[in-house]
């Protein structure tokens, strides 16, 4: 990576004044463009800009945006393909909300499953998620990411990812089949993935924000612009930059939880006052990007809540893996008003979600479910998450039931009525109430008991483009792909229908990346 | 003042169009080249009435900026924006590779606040598992405002020092 030094110099005084100059050309190009548009032979209904008078500043095989699993993926793929790669992020650090996630990969057929003898099938895993999603899943993408889940996990391993050595069951998977990795985090993936690729030759450059794709006369994508030293999220911050693109442009630009205008356009009643587990640059303008190149737009209103969540802390926290390891399989959670349990606590997200986002007083306020279990209970939990959710209030510990419905304003009788039904419950091994899954005999009977307040969070965007299998972003007019646009991850609508199961994210991610990886990276320029 | 800078103008521009005519003949960087943005590094050369002009035209276009209190002494109490800013332009962004050359690398802050985090039972704020220690420094630590902790956005800790 050694600079030539005179050409540094040759840089250095009229950096500055060049970009003004090249800015100035741009602009006066755009007009031109806007003005010739309306008479140009533009592929089929494509709105996005021509390339005719663009000055490219740069130029790459493949431009990926985005790092998170799918961008990391896609990167060393499109590496090993041959092509030269950069990753492009918006914001100052890299891994996107793949660094912040809790890091559960669900896989068909692993070898950890075989060797604790847990079958399992790639159709068993189709037919989980087509469940969850409601049946309107895109079932040839759903496939493809379920038969890919062991290569891909083999290639995580590959890449130095250290997993626990047991395989999780997460609610509404039939078997168990989620693979955990020992820190708990996303970051123990893409960290090691973006360090591999990054071995293997891809650049990576943060503060770099896609502002549109760049397509040429017969609508095919030539480039990109973007906006380099980009400061989240101050919209002009950094200098415009156009980089030509010889092999293909893979989007990987994650969800849009966090991106309040489009999340209330979609759906008003997810305003101001639903938090997301999402980072802060969980927005919506890589796919609009895509729309403005006529990419059709699938499920586009489609938000996963997250039932685990908790309004005791920001964003994702330490209340997911408490509820989904603890208090879930191992303990209630009841309606604060009656001290009676509402859902079963395994159900998908978005069964669970939508029984806890009624629990509302009059005035429409959220009343939060409490969730409870014992000591015993949270055998599963990570010690960290446990201590740390202990630690900031935002789980807490009580020396008798009657201190949690104290300090919660349950009332005590239904509760421990509510109690002993559920005892009874885990002594039968059958959940005649809500149906829940008993998993083991742990009681709700010796104290400390702990318990925490829930209400859901903006957690997943299901919607996003249609792909085809090879990652290829489809046109909405013509059907057919977008020649040289690709994505793969968050980004793309349709696999998970309407409810994504848990750890399934990860899955798509890094199995869709990898494929639009390989085909970006091995086409013909 | 406004006057000479009105006289200098054109000679800025004629310079400017020198120097792009000559800088034009080199090609797009390779991506070697590319991904790697650092600026130059050139020793800025000094003269008294020169940098008097200078800090005059800041007070002007900048106003007053804040700075960190540590900071005063080792950057000439702040008049030396190009110490982080790397003198391209005093309205780039701060370079990380400006604070490594007084702070040491990534990994050396990372040994730095190891025990300190661990004796406060805190994951350490240079190496976290969700981003390994490719948090840029500009991430948290803000010169011309408060500082902001990255994790703050989902937990609830904070680090005593921080600044």
């Amino acid at each position: 990576m050694k600079r030539d030094p005179r050409r540094k110099a040759a840089n250095t005084p009229t950096k500055s004044r060049r970009d003004a100059l090249k800015n100035m050309m741009a602009m006066a190009g755009a007009a031109v463009v806007g003005v010739a548009a309306p008479a140009r032979a533009m592929s089929p209904g494509a709105s996005g800009s021509a390339s005719g008078s663009v000055s490219w500043d740069r130029e790459f095989d493949v431009v990926i945006v985005g790092s998170g699993f799918a961008g990391s993926a896609a990167a060393i793929e499109a590496r090993r393909a041959g092509a030269d790669v950069i990753v492009l992020e918006k914001m100052p650090y890299f891994g996107g909300n793949s660094a912040i996630n809790g890091g559960a990969f669900a896989v068909a057929n692993s070898r950890l499953q075989a060797t604790l003898g847990i079958k399992d099938s790639v159709d068993t895993m189709i037919a989980d998620m087509l469940k969850a999603g409601r049946g309107t899943n895109h079932v040839d993408l759903l496939r493809v990411i379920c038969e890919g889940t062991a290569s891909a996990y083999e290639f995580t391993l590959e890449y130095g990812v250290k997993y626990l050595d047991k395989v999780l069951q997460f609610g509404g998977h039939s078997v168990p089949r989620t693979m955990q990795t020992r820190n708990y985090s996303g970051g123990d993936i893409v960290v090691p993935l973006r360090q591999g690729a990054k071995k293997l030759g891809a650049f990576f450059k943060n503060k770099c924000k896609l502002e549109r794709i760049v397509l040429n006369v017969q609508g095919d994508v030539e480039g990109v612009a973007v906006r380099e030293g980009y400061a989240f999220p101050d919209e002009n911050s950094g200098v415009i930059r156009h980089y030509r693109i010889r092999r293909g442009l893979i989007m990987c630009s994650g969800g849009f939880s966090r991106d309040l205008f489009y999340r209330k356009s979609q759906i008003p009643t997810l305003d101001e006052s639903v938090d997301s587990t999402n980072h802060l640059g969980a927005t919506a303008e890589g796919f609009h990007a895509m729309l403005a190149v006529n990419a059709m737009p699938v499920n586009s209103s489609s938000f996963q809540l997250g039932p685990w969540a908790s309004p005791d802390e920001g964003g994702f926290g330490y209340a997911p893996q408490f509820n989904q390891q603890g208090t879930f399989p191992y303990g209630i959670m009841v309606d604060a008003r009656t001290g009676k349990r509402f859902v079963n606590e395994m159900a998908d997200r978005k069964t669970r979600a939508d029984a806890e986002l009624k629990l509302r007083d009059a005035q429409g306020k959220p009343v939060y479910p409490v969730t409870i279990c014992t000591t015993a209970g949270t055998k599963d939990i990570p010690d960290t998450t446990l201590k740390a959710a202990l630690r900031f209030g935002v789980a807490r510990k009580y020396e008798s039931i009657e201190a949690l419905a104290e300090h919660n304003n349950i009332p005590l009788e239904p509760l421990k009525e509510q109690i002993a039904r559920y005892n009874k419950a885990v002594e039968k091994g059958v959940d005649e109430e809500f149906g829940k899954p008993i998993r083991a005999k742990i009681f709700l009977d010796k104290p400390p008991f702990l318990s925490m307040r829930c209400w859901p969070k903006v957690h997943f965007a299901q919607g996003g483009v249609r792909i085809n299998t090879r990652a290829e972003v489809l046109n909405m007019s013509t059907g057919k792909p977008i020649a040289g646009l690709f994505a793969a991850g968050e980004v793309v609508g349709g696999p998970h229908g309407e409810s994504r199961l848990g750890s399934c994210s990860i899955a798509d991610c890094l199995v869709m990346g990898r494929i639009a990886g390989r085909n970006a990276g091995s086409r013909s320029a | 003042m406004k006057r000479i800078i009105r006289y200098l103008t054109p000679l800025f521009f004629l310079a400017a169009l020198v120097t792009t005519v000559s800088a034009l003949g080199v090609s797009p960087s390779a991506p070697s080249q590319a991904a790697e943005e650092s600026a130059p590094k050139e020793e800025l050369a000094y003269h008294p009435s020169a940098q008097a002009r200078l800090n005059m035209w800041m007070q002007q276009k900048l106003g007053e900026r804040t700075l960190k209190k540590y900071h005063y002494k080792v950057h000439q109490n702040g008049v030396s924006c190009e110490l982080c800013h790397n003198g391209q332009n005093p309205t780039a962004p701060a370079d990380d590779a400006n604070c490594i050359r007084c702070h040491g690398s990534a990994s050396d802050m990372a040994k730095l606040t190891e025990e300190r985090a661990k004796e406060n039972d805190l994951p350490n704020p240079h190496l976290t598992k969700h981003f390994g220690e490719d948090v840029p420094c500009t991430t948290c630590h803000k010169e011309h405002k408060k500082s902001e902790l990255l994790c703050a956005n989902c937990h609830k800790y904070t680090y005593e020092k921080f600044q």
